[in-house]
């Protein structure tokens, strides 16, 4: 999760298009990102390893159990995007599609 | 257990060389809906996550819940940003599995990755022609 934060970042930086102008739905996932951005070294100090859901830059909702709060969006905010990041320092790890078929 | 011969096919992918083919996989989101079309799902052992149809989740009505890039096998990566889903994957005979990082694009079949493979057995027999994937050990 930390990587298509990374990675955005370094998209933009490098001069290409902001994720927003490849899909419109990309609009509410760059502005979510920049709250977790803002919110997280706070976060850091009061919500260390829990997932967090962010909504119109605020967090509403939290859980250790990430399948535990998937449900609950699911059920109670099921047309809005709301982004799901967990709390933590880490950054740079990247999901690996090491297959032809995987190749985007 | 599932035992099963391997395939050249995969809904509407071929190969050169035989794969293993789960040929009843269906979507469903956390809460209970299914989706009612059963896809093909190609074990991809080099798959760090799982990839689905972006159609199902469209028709599930599920909102992704992040995007990313991720690396293909070129080692760059991905020139879109591609949706993440929560998504539930029922495979006929071994049952389901609620997985927290999936991928949805534009195809036909499913590649099952390491996500759902990290809880069960897996056995490639290329010399017999056939593979096993199981909840215990084989």
């Amino acid at each position: 999760m930390k990587t298509s934060v990374s990675n955005m970042h370094r998209h933009i930086e490098k001069g290409g298009a902001t994720p927003s102008s490849q899909d419109p739905r990309l609009r509410d996932y760059e502005k979510e990102d920049m709250a977790f951005q803002r919110l997280l070294p706070q976060l850091l100090r009061d919500r260390p390893g829990k997932f967090v859901a962010i909504r119109n830059g605020e967090i509403i909702d939290e859980d250790m159990d990430e399948i535990g709060l998937a449900r609950r969006l699911q059920r109670e905010h099921r047309n809005e995007f709301v982004l799901v990041r967990q709390v933590t320092s880490k950054t740079g790890s990247e999901d690996y599609l090491e297959s032809p078929e995987g190749e985007a | 257990m599932i035992r099963a011969p391997l395939s050249t096919i995969c809904g509407t992918s071929e190969y050169r060389n035989p794969a293993p083919v789960l040929t009843r996989v269906s979507l469903a989101d956390l809460i209970g809906h299914k989706h009612p079309t059963e896809w093909p799902g190609i074990i991809d052992t080099g798959a760090d996550v799982s990839v689905v149809p972006v159609a199902a989740c469209n028709d599930l009505n599920l909102q992704p819940y992040d995007w990313a890039k991720p690396c293909g096998f070129s080692g760059r990566s991905a020139s879109e940003w591609i949706p993440i889903y929560f998504i539930c994957v029922q495979i006929d005979g071994l049952g389901e599995f609620p997985l927290r990082r999936v991928y949805g694009v534009q195809r036909a079949n499913l590649l099952i990755g390491r996500d759902l493979l990290k809880s069960l057995m897996f056995l490639f027999n290329g010399h017999a022609n056939h593979f096993e994937l199981g909840r215990h050990t084989i």
